[in-house]
């Protein structure tokens, strides 16, 4: 039974029926529509509505009125510069991912069933590592003395390479920790492939080199799309990387949030930059609808 | 024709999973560098261990992410068992908006969601700490305890039930018998994984705990900013460890789960909206 | 017409430790209907997909038409495959996957556009060129999956069981239509199948193999009325068998001593010497009831079953076993239980080395 007839029938058999039945279910939905609705929703459209208010910084009260400066504020040449580094950041990191993680997806699905499994736990357990782990591990790597210092001066750099505390720094932590995410959906999918496919497209002529342009990757592109969101999106309003990566200056979207709420105080300008990042979530949340209608072929 | 060589992509893959555990390796060898400055190998020793588990912040820390992961493991599951429950029965339409709601609490930025509650508690004088935090991680934890234990209630055979109660078993005795038996391996995943995420949680708990024990990736956190030092490569390695096998625990239990709910699992059902 | 357009000589494939097909030599004559039948796991598949280029042989040759094509793999064949799970490319629509080849062969556009829609009518799919493979049926699948490989002109058509998957009024229209497209279009086809009476309806030879070795080749009448060995005798159609022991050899014609007494005559193939062991295969519709039990060997009536055209019935003969016989028309009726007389024909017993 596919996924959707066995959803039917879980429906069909119910042990209690009729009106009382419903009532004592409904009941069971309300602690989490409850949760939800108290300290998620509720929060959220609070910084929905702060978004458009005003805060003079000097007596910190905040006039609730429906201004767009705050959003205005975002392309000032101050932020702009963060916006556009945090958009390009994620960007890059996530062609990264994909230029690293495709090959090693598509590798792991060629393999027997037996290897697959050993390779997908070779990948999966750096992720399992905390993720403060990892980026202080990154910061092992690029740091001075660290293992890429060392290696450019073997290469001749005289004055050795340290990366930490640039933008490089933060994009290769990104792609470090967010890897696991682009390898995995891509993997899923080209799994799904039926074998039979590219037997059929040799059969008709197709090189492989064709038959996996004309084949292979049309069918692996939901995983592709599905891997490239949930790196891209979360990159870009990622926090910890970049704050410890980056040295604390407030490089990325997250940190200038951060900054707005903890440190100013200025609950309206971070909260018009949480907006943003929620909206570019919401297009992400489209795009894997996309992919899954994509899947549906 | 299947077994062709795959030369280019095996080299690229082989390098790939070397980055990915070269950095972990690399720590793990320098958390029993007798060296401080790790600049070079100076010989073995367990010396930062013994410092790490002699740190009060660090033991304090400790305390504090278990408490907090024991409460909110305990409140997710209840979200998500009550909510799972529902889900079964429920409408197609009921379910596409119950199953938005999770997504979006999966989707959401942290550092979004963070200082939106951060914004609702300063506002309404609701004190930061350690409850604030596992209200906090409550909120997204219950999403993902609730994927899983909705996909595991996919799997559950409707036509058990009918056979418990053909046997006399009423309604709650089903309950009892049938249901929650059959969801237990699911509770189970879901219990480890939310553990896990609250004990590797850093965005949330650093805008909610406010003045009070910070949890240990919080305390990591402010010690990394300032320098790498031996002892939190030894502590690193410790909470490596604890996670990794929390997590192959949480793997080795949805791998039981069954194949429906394993489907269930790949990929977000969002076409159903 | 070429007697051996497409031949397999000494191959031999296995797969690590099995062995999927086993030194075959294999002749399949030009533009017919060429089956090849047999249980599952004996290697028919396997066999097929040699020739598609999907697989290379261990050992041995492989030609079509008159190049050794044992090397060149299967995109640089002229031969093309219908699969058993028609392999339709999902995120193509009907159109694009019947041009799927064309494209790779480079073709002009006009003269796909052309090919194509040309193929969809052959095939009656004309109307739902831009339906993708999972709107449709399974047998509207099939049919698309039949367009594909045929469109581009191939020497060779090879299909794998692409009927297994319909239901059996479908099965039986469609092993018409591919009768009908093969007739018209004049390619060679090659239809692997485990199912003897598909095979038999619509090929002009068939080949049958076990266990990764050809058993025989011939037309379904050759195959059904002179079986060369056993396993053939008893996978196509029902056989009743009698062991014995041959006494005369004359050419073709033979008298053999039934283990269980008689002795009757046979006919085999040449070959056959005097104290060799053989079995003797009696077709059921060729056994012949008398209700009196004295007319021929007695045996007993234990299953009686009205199929409609024919009765089947089970008798137990003591030491010559359980018989199958088929009755035709309106032959005397034979009750359970009944004690009948059981014979048949000389010409009706063929032996088996």
């Amino acid at each position: 039974m596919g996924p959707v007839q066995v959803r039917v029938a879980a429906r069909g058999a119910g042990a209690v029926k009729g009106k009382v039945g419903r009532s004592i279910r409904a009941i069971l939905a309300l602690p989490t529509i409850g949760w939800v609705a108290l300290f998620f929703a509720v929060p959220l459209v609070m910084v929905l509505v702060y978004s458009f208010a005003t805060i003079s910084l000097v007596t910190f009260n905040t006039t609730f009125g429906w201004t767009w400066s705050n959003y205005r504020q975002i392309f000032d040449h101050l932020y702009l510069d963060t916006f556009i580094r945090s958009v390009l950041l994620s960007v890059s990191a996530t062609a990264g991912c994909l230029l690293l993680g495709f090959p090693l997806a598509y590798f792991i699905s060629r393999q027997t069933p037996r290897r697959q499994r050993l390779l997908l736990v070779l990948v999966i357990v750096p992720f399992w590592t905390s993720f403060i782990v990892r980026t202080y591990a990154m910061e092992n790597l690029l740091g001075p003395g660290g293992p890429v210092d060392h290696l450019a001066r073997l290469l001749g750099f005289s004055q050795g390479l340290v990366l930490l505390y640039t933008p490089a720094a933060i994009g290769i932590g990104i792609l470090y920790s967010y890897l696991p995410l682009m390898v995995l959906p891509i993997y899923v999918s080209l799994e799904r492939i039926d074998a039979a496919l590219l037997d059929a497209a040799w059969d008709l002529g197709a090189l492989p080199r064709r038959a996996f342009w004309r084949v292979t990757v049309p069918l692996a592109a939901p995983g592709i799309l599905v891997g490239c969101l949930i790196v891209g999106i979360p990159a870009m309003g990622e926090y910890v990387i970049p704050e410890v990566l980056g040295g604390g200056k407030t490089l990325m979207l997250g940190n200038v949030i951060s900054e707005q709420f903890l440190s100013i105080g200025n609950a309206p300008f971070g909260s018009a930059i949480a907006v943003v990042l929620m909206l570019a979530m919401a297009a992400a949340l489209f795009g894997l609808r996309r992919a899954r209608k994509l899947e549906e072929t | 024709m299947r077994a062709r060589r795959h030369l280019l992509t095996g080299l690229i893959s082989a390098l790939v999973v070397l980055f990915l555990w070269a950095p972990l390796v690399n720590a793990g060898i320098n958390s029993f560098n007798r060296d401080i400055l790790m600049a070079a190998w100076k010989g073995a020793t367990l010396l930062w261990y013994r410092t790490a588990l002699a740190d009060t912040t660090v033991k304090a820390g400790l305390g504090q992410t278990i408490t907090i992961g024991l409460a909110t493991t305990g409140l997710s599951l209840a979200l998500a068992v009550t909510g799972a429950l529902w889900w079964r029965r429920a409408t197609a339409r009921g379910r596409r908006l119950f199953d938005l709601l999770t997504y979006l609490r999966i989707m959401m930025p942290e550092v979004v969601f963070a200082v939106a509650l951060f914004l609702l508690f300063s506002k309404i004088g609701f004190p930061l700490g350690t409850l604030a935090v596992i209200i906090g991680h409550t909120v997204w934890n219950s999403a993902y305890a609730a994927l899983i234990v909705q996909a595991r209630v996919l799997t559950l055979d409707p036509a058990l039930d009918d056979a418990a109660a053909d046997l006399g078993a009423s309604p709650w005795r089903v309950f009892r018998r049938v249901t929650i038996p059959g969801l237990l391996p699911g509770i189970a995943a879901a219990g480890l994984l939310a553990f896990t995420f609250s004990f590797d949680d850093v965005v949330t708990s650093y805008f909610l705990v406010g003045n009070q024990t910070a949890p240990l990736p919080v305390v990591l956190l402010s010690m990394i900013r300032f320098r790498i030092t031996p002892e939190i490569n030894a502590i690193g390695m410790m909470v490596m460890v604890f996670t990794v096998s929390l997590f192959g625990a949480a793997f080795l239990t949805v791998s039981r789960l069954g194949r429906g709910a394993r489907r269930a699992l790949s990929l977000p059902s969002l076409a159903d909206q | 017409m070429n007697e051996a357009f497409v031949r397999l000589e000494g191959v031999r494939k296995s797969f690590g430790d099995l062995v999927a097909v086993r030194s075959l030599d294999l002749a399949i004559p030009q533009g017919g209907f060429f089956s090849i039948i047999g249980p599952s796991g004996c290697g028919k598949t396997t066999t097929l997909r040699l020739i598609a280029g999907l697989e290379y042989p261990d050992t041995g040759r492989i030609y079509v038409g008159d190049r050794d094509v044992t090397r060149i793999p299967a995109y640089r064949r002229p031969v093309n495959t219908v699969f058993q799970s028609y392999a339709l490319f999902p995120h193509l629509d009907v159109t694009a996957n019947v041009a799927f080849g064309l494209v790779e062969e480079r073709r002009p556009k006009e003269e796909i556009r052309r090919r194509t829609a040309e193929m969809l009518r052959l095939v009656q799919l004309a109307g739902r060129e831009r339906a993708r493979p999972r709107q449709l049926s399974g047998g509207q699948q099939q049919r698309v999956a039949l367009a594909r490989a045929l469109v581009k002109h191939p020497l060779v058509l090879l299909l794998d069981e692409p009927l297994g998957a319909l239901d059996l009024k479908l099965r039986k229209e469609l092993q018409g239509q591919l009768k009908d497209i093969q007739r018209r279009v004049g390619v060679t086809f090659i239809y692997v199948t485990h199912d003897q009476e598909e095979a038999f309806s619509m090929s002009d030879r068939v080949a049958v193999m076990d266990h990764g070795v050809l058993e025989q080749v011939g037309t379904p009448e050759e195959v059904y009325r002179r079986p060369a060995t056993l396993f053939v005798a008893t996978f196509v159609g029902e056989a009743n068998r009698f062991t014995g022991k041959v006494s005369v050899a004359d050419g073709g014609r033979y008298r053999v001593a039934l283990d269980g007494g008689t002795e009757v005559a046979a006919q085999g193939p040449p070959g056959l010497v005097p104290g060799q062991a053989v079995t003797l295969i009696v077709r059921p519709e060729h056994v012949k009831i008398e209700q009196d039990s004295g007319a021929g060997l007695p045996a007993r009536v234990t299953d009686a079953s009205f199929m409609g055209p024919v009765r089947h019935l089970k008798l137990e003969s003591g030491r010559f076993g359980t018989l199958v016989v088929t009755q035709h028309g309106e032959a005397a009726w034979a009750p359970l239980d009944a004690q009948v007389g059981m014979s048949f024909n000389d010409g009706a017993a063929w032996l088996v080395a």
